[in-house]
């Protein structure tokens, strides 16, 4: 009985994480690796969690975005290749604690595609991506949820092109994650309205 | 109020060291690991994050930096490490805010890579407030490290590796325990983007 369940539980997370690396994969194929940068971004701003079954939204507010806390990664590696328009990168957060014989930890990992408008100076950019989040912990059933969203933004070059500071709203659908009949993550939508920036390594 | 004199006065002493006409600005993210190790009874606790926050449930680590240095040669900087962290849902709100002023002298080497020291001193804030009330309290910090930094992107960026280890005082709210006192070790990395 519980095998029949098992099944759609384990693959919907898999096709998102396997759709977040494709997005990453497929956008950094878009112009020739010759001339591509990579680069390291932090993320900081407001969340507001609003779960799908009852209960009050809540809100979160993360300098720097912390996914145990706010759900939100807060660490971005961008890949993007330059006189192009197209940029790739992962949103990643990642908090673990151990004491004594507990454990928790946290993964959200998505691959986003970013398409900047504009040539120069101020560039709007839209995004879109998709990605997981997983839970797991000496006290809990272990939950892997898919995650699918997208969002608008205006990024602002610094330092001669080396930076670029970005602000960005986005939504995210977590999707429900169940054991048996429990469910370890909620379905629930993900408000962001946030700052970052990003350094990219030349 | 102690701990936040004490913040502002490291500021002031890093202002008093740089020089402001040739002032560059900077923002940096930290990430790694975090050890607390209490001073009364109870576990220590190992932590990671990428990046780091300093709330009680992931790393303590401030997670963000803001940078200043003057002069061309950046042997000089101050730096504020700084995290908040919020979470509010039905009237109830759980709060940590961590801010400290710290120095650091880059130590100027034939090759890229420049070793550097650092401390500081600076303040962690806890509030909860829920039905049955409110408590919160802020407890003194100050402490030191050293890591080496890697100037990337002509010298636009830098990437840490670090370790430091910082004494967090105790503190309470009327007699209510609320931070207790602890050796909080960190192991990670950071990067850096000067706005030039």
């Amino acid at each position: 009985m519980s095998s029949i369940p098992a099944a759609p539980r384990r693959r919907l997370p898999k096709f998102a994480f396997l759709s977040a690396i494709t997005i990453a994969l497929a956008s950094s194929l878009f112009a020739a690796p010759a001339s591509a940068t990579w680069g390291v971004g932090a993320n900081l701003g407001v969340s507001v969690l609003n779960p799908v079954d009852p209960g009050e939204s809540t809100t979160l507010f993360g300098a720097p975005s912390s996914t145990i806390s706010t759900l939100r990664p807060g660490f971005r590696l961008s890949y993007a290749v330059e006189n192009t328009d197209g940029e790739a990168y992962f949103d990643l957060g990642y908090d673990a604690r151990w004491q004594g014989s507990e454990s928790a930890r946290v993964l959200r990992l998505g691959g986003n595609f970013q398409y900047n408008f504009g040539r120069a100076g101020v560039r709007p950019f839209v995004t879109v991506g998709a990605g997981i989040l997983n839970i797991s912990g000496s006290d809990f059933r272990p939950g892997t949820s898919g995650v699918l969203g997208g969002g608008v933004g205006v990024g602002f070059p610094v330092a001669s092109g080396a930076g670029r500071l970005r602000m960005d709203v986005r939504a995210d659908k977590i999707l429900e994650s169940k054991y048996q009949d429990n469910v370890i993550i909620g379905e629930a939508t993900l408000y962001q309205l946030g700052l970052g920036f990003d350094l990219w390594i030349r | 109020m102690r701990s936040f004199l004490a913040a502002v006065f490291a500021l002031a002493c890093i202002f008093a060291v740089t020089q402001p006409a040739l002032a560059t600005w900077g923002v940096g993210a930290n990430m790694g690991f975090t050890i607390h190790n209490p001073e009364g009874p109870g576990d220590d606790v190992t932590m990671f994050g990428v990046p780091t926050q300093s709330n009680l449930i992931s790393s303590i680590r401030p997670g963000l930096r803001v940078s200043y240095t003057g002069g061309s040669k950046m042997n000089h900087e101050g730096f504020l490490d700084l995290s908040y962290d919020r979470q509010s849902s039905g009237g109830e709100s759980f709060s940590t805010f961590r801010l400290a002023g710290n120095y650091q002298y880059n130590f100027q080497m034939s090759s890229s890579p420049r070793p550097y020291v650092t401390f500081g001193v600076g303040m962690f804030h806890e509030g909860a407030s829920e039905e049955f009330g409110d408590v919160s309290a802020t407890a003194m910090t100050f402490g030191g490290g050293f890591g080496v930094g890697f100037p990337v992107s002509d010298k636009a960026g830098r990437i840490r590796v670090e370790a430091r280890m910082d004494k967090l005082d105790d503190a309470d709210d009327d007699g209510i325990p609320v931070i207790g006192e602890a050796t909080v070790i960190g192991i990670g990395a950071g990067f850096d983007l000067w706005f030039k």
